[in-house]
């Protein structure tokens, strides 16, 4: 559904913000990208609905190269939408129901039909009816990016791109907040992109994994190969999973054999059996 | 005597109206006692809205109690004593959230200069203790750049080097790793860490990342304004109802230990690395063998 | 990227006029200020032309980087000749439609002024180039210190104009990812009439207004915390002192405009109308 090939952007200290990005997302993926700040990801996602444009290679949304002759782009931000990281940056309205109507507004739906759209939307996000005509900026942090998600989710996207959706939440809104993504993909269809910089997430709710290095793709597969490759990640200043770990330092003990748990839940349904 | 002692603390928060008229008002921090040794790390833990980072205002002066008392080095807090006040934030620095916010200066030696210009020390005097400040942080090699380049994890160690060179007792981190990545909030945790072993600084963390907080000598944990429990790492991290109520979260590795722990009652809590657990398995799975 | 904006237009290298006391050099732009209101005719503005090129030479700052900050008012030159040259009475027209009449003593008159506001801008921008934004405030704190005795904040002023410094370009930064973040939500900027795209902009600026604002609420805070009082006398990590370099300076400046003066006295004395008209 999403495509990129060959992608390479920008300089930077005399290196390539992003260098010859190539991979491909499928309908109903939950793609998990990580890598350090500055490593790209930012700049990968930004592509993903045209606010970047490359300076060479091609992006591809259903087949079609974005940066064509003709393509709507305008129209791409609302199959593809994306919520920054800071809700801060996005919510300005009055009221959360006409924050969230903004987005449908702009895609020339009338105020019923975007009032409706909004109204779907919240409740989706779990953002109870008492609170629509609540100021934005009365909200907490979790209930502000839930919002956030909202605005886009009004737009009725294919693909839903989250830049870091739980960083500086706490515990509980962390876990809310991924089983909400879990519902969205599931339920609504919706394909998720999200950067994240917890690989224990990544692991737990990913079936796609993209890791990124100093500008270049350096890992792309299924969490398990990923995560499977713990010398590598270290090598780029990343880590593997601490199940991984726990099930590497068990093999190495001669307790367990050839496990290929990352997950928590994984190691433990093995070792309960052991004890 | 305690280095700070706190005695049924409360602080009061106004609530308004959309017409910012009061109507009415609820205890921030709601009775509360505890005590604070030199020397020690401590962590205060609690979810957003908890009381944690009104607490932590308190150490510098930057609140005051509406009932109760605090003593700082066994001199009790008195708002309309300026010289107290001004003498306790030397004594207490304190480390906020957002690293942008907190960098006053241009450049990085002009803003770790800040506080000592603030308390009137001479010029050379300065120089030396920006010197000194920011060698201890290892940013030395960048004071004459603009805080603009660096890093969030780099902004925070500037932030605590214009602590450092006011010579305090004490550092409070209120959320200060939260806006960090997991890379730099190690890095920063690491050396926060050196800060309390080597040079014997008090080290206050205020956070809801228990993770961050295995090396730490106490522990408190608050909830609506209260505190539910306090004690060390391991007293602590193995009541597991106290820490849901206050909407935190043991590590992962520690919540396994505990897991495996009710199927095996032989297998130990309190176990926060892999090599640990796999210590650990290895014993209980050996000694289980062995009866068989 | 944005980070890399710095305001101002300092060229960083090592010359006698960078390492002059920032006082010495408001002091010596002042009086150069003075001097191009004075200078009159040719050899006038021939004189300080050649003021601007000494200092420039000693400046080591390259003049093409210079000329840049002639840009910004290349309309406002422009301008200023237009509307001498074609609404200038004085002389007699040879061409003359309804108000515009152009006659040569409006051209000289229009040439005259252009010359003037460049020399003043360029003159001006030598100081901007060779000192930091920093230095500059903490020069203009020095030299205003005197309206502390007036009750004037000179202190707080000078430390306001500081942070300023340092929060546009995260402030710009800001600007930008509002900007993306709607955009994704299908602001359009780019089309529309004027109204419409002004109304574009309420979500841009809004977030941006309620960031800044928490930020100087965090920023108050964090200064408080590290012993920062308002009316206390504070004190600096590198205090301005004046080298003998600076007494030179001054010297020089002072003999400048001594002579100058001079000058233009004695000409106007004399009738000699050379200096004064072209």
């Amino acid at each position: 559904m999403i495509e990129f090939e060959n992608v390479s952007y920008g300089y930077e200290d005399n290196k390539k913000v992003l260098e010859s990005i190539t991979f491909k997302i499928e309908d109903g993926d939950f793609v998990g990208i990580i890598g350090h700040t500055g490593s790209g990801k930012s700049t990968l996602i930004q592509m993903m609905n045209g606010l970047l444009k490359p300076d060479s290679g091609t992006i591809r949304f259903r087949g079609e190269n974005i940066f064509g002759n003709g393509y709507n782009l305008r129209e791409l931000k609302f199959r593809v939408g994306v919520v920054f990281q800071y809700p801060d940056y996005q919510l300005f309205e009055t009221t959360v129901i006409k924050d969230v109507m903004y987005g449908p507004m702009n895609m020339g739906m009338t105020q019923n039909e975007a009032m409706d759209a909004a109204k779907q939307a919240l409740s989706l996000v779990g953002i109870s009816e008492d609170k629509f005509n609540k100021s934005p900026f009365e909200l907490s942090g979790g209930e502000k990016k839930k919002v956030s998600i909202a605005g886009i989710l009004a737009m009725n996207p294919e693909v839903l791109v989250l830049d870091e959706p739980v960083a500086g939440l706490e515990p509980e809104g962390r876990r809310n907040l991924l089983k909400l993504l879990e519902k969205i993909r599931n339920e609504n269809h919706i394909t998720i992109v999200m950067v994240s910089h917890s690989m224990e997430n990544v692991a737990d709710y990913c079936n796609h994994v993209l890791v990124m290095n100093e500008g270049k793709l350096e890992l792309n597969g299924t969490p398990e190969e990923v995560f499977r490759q713990a010398d590598k990640l270290e090598k780029m200043g990343l880590s593997s999973t601490v199940a991984y770990y726990i099930m590497r330092e068990l093999e190495k003990r001669g307790i367990v054999h050839d496990d290929r748990s990352i997950t928590m839940k994984e190691a433990y349904g093995c070792l309960e059996k052991l004890l | 005597m305690p280095f700070i002692s706190i005695k049924n603390l409360v602080h009061q928060f106004h609530v308004r109206d959309m017409n910012g008229e009061i109507t009415g008002e609820y205890n921030a921090i709601d009775d509360i006692s505890m005590e604070i040794e030199e020397g020690q790390f401590i962590a205060i833990l609690g979810r957003n809205g908890s009381g944690k980072s009104t607490l932590a205002r308190h150490f510098n002066n930057l609140l005051f109690a509406d009932k109760g008392s605090i003593w700082i080095n066994d001199i009790l807090v008195n708002h309309e004593n300026e010289d107290i006040i001004w003498n306790n934030r030397k004594k207490i620095g304190m480390v906020f959230q957002n690293p942008d916010n907190q960098i006053i200066g241009t450049t990085v030696e002009e803003d770790t200069a800040f506080g000592p210009e603030n308390i009137g020390i001479e010029s050379e005097n300065i120089i030396t203790l920006v010197n000194e400040a920011l060698e201890a942080v290892k940013m030395k090699h960048k004071s004459k750049m603009s805080p603009n380049h660096l890093s969030g994890g780099q902004k925070q160690k500037v932030a605590i080097a214009g602590i450092l060179a006011l010579k305090p007792k004490c550092i409070v981190l209120d959320e200060a790793t939260s806006m960090l990545d997991p890379h730099s909030r190690k890095e920063l945790m690491k050396f926060v860490l050196e800060l309390n072993k080597k040079e014997k600084i008090t080290i206050i963390m205020i956070t809801h990342n228990m993770e961050e907080v295995v090396n730490a000598d106490k522990l408190f944990i608050m909830n609506k304004g209260k505190l539910l429990t306090h004690g060390s790492v391991n007293e602590v991290f193995n009541e597991v109802e106290t820490i849901k109520e206050a909407g935190l979260e043991i590590p992962e590795i520690t919540e396994l230990a505990i897991k495996l722990h009710h199927v095996n009652q032989n297998f130990r809590t309190g176990i926060f690395t892999p090599e640990e657990f796999a210590n650990e398995f290895e014993r209980v799975y050996n000694e289980k063998r062995n009866k068989e | 990227m944005f980070r890399e904006i710095t305001l101002g237009q300092y060229y960083a290298v090592d010359s006698v006029i960078h390492r002059l006391d920032p006082r010495v050099k408001l002091f010596g732009t002042l009086i150069y200020i003075m001097s191009v209101f004075m200078a009159g005719g040719l050899s006038g503005y021939l004189i300080v032309t050649m003021v601007y090129m000494l200092v420039m030479k000693l400046s080591k700052v390259p003049f093409s980087f210079a000329l840049r900050g002639l840009k910004s008012v290349v309309w406002i030159v422009l301008m200023t000749f237009i509307c001498n040259a074609f609404f200038y009475t004085g002389g007699t027209p040879f061409i003359k439609y309804g108000v515009i009449s152009i006659s040569a003593a409006g051209i000289k008159y229009g040439v005259a002024m252009s010359v003037r506001l460049i020399l003043l801008v360029l003159g001006s921008s030598i100081l901007t180039l060779t000192t930091t934004p920093n230095e500059l405030t903490y020069g203009l704190e020095k030299a205003f210190g005197f309206l502390i005795k007036f009750h004037v904040p000179v202190q707080e002023i000078a430390l306001m104009m500081s942070i300023a410094l340092r929060f546009i370009p995260i402030l710009i930064e800001e600007t930008d990812k509002i900007m993306k973040a709607q955009a994704s939500r299908g602001t359009d900027f780019d089309t529309g009439s004027i109204i419409k795209r002004v109304k574009n902009y309420i979500p841009i600026i809004i977030p941006l207004f309620i960031s800044a604002f928490r930020r100087a609420g965090d920023l108050a805070l964090a200064m408080e915390s590290r012993c920062y009082r308002t009316g206390y006398q504070r004190t600096k990590m590198y205090p301005l002192k004046y080298t003998k370099a600076d007494g030179k300076g001054y010297l020089v400046l002072m003999v400048y405009l001594l002579l100058f003066t001079l000058a233009k006295c004695t000409l106007l004395y004399t009738g000699n109308s050379g200096f004064y008209t072209m």
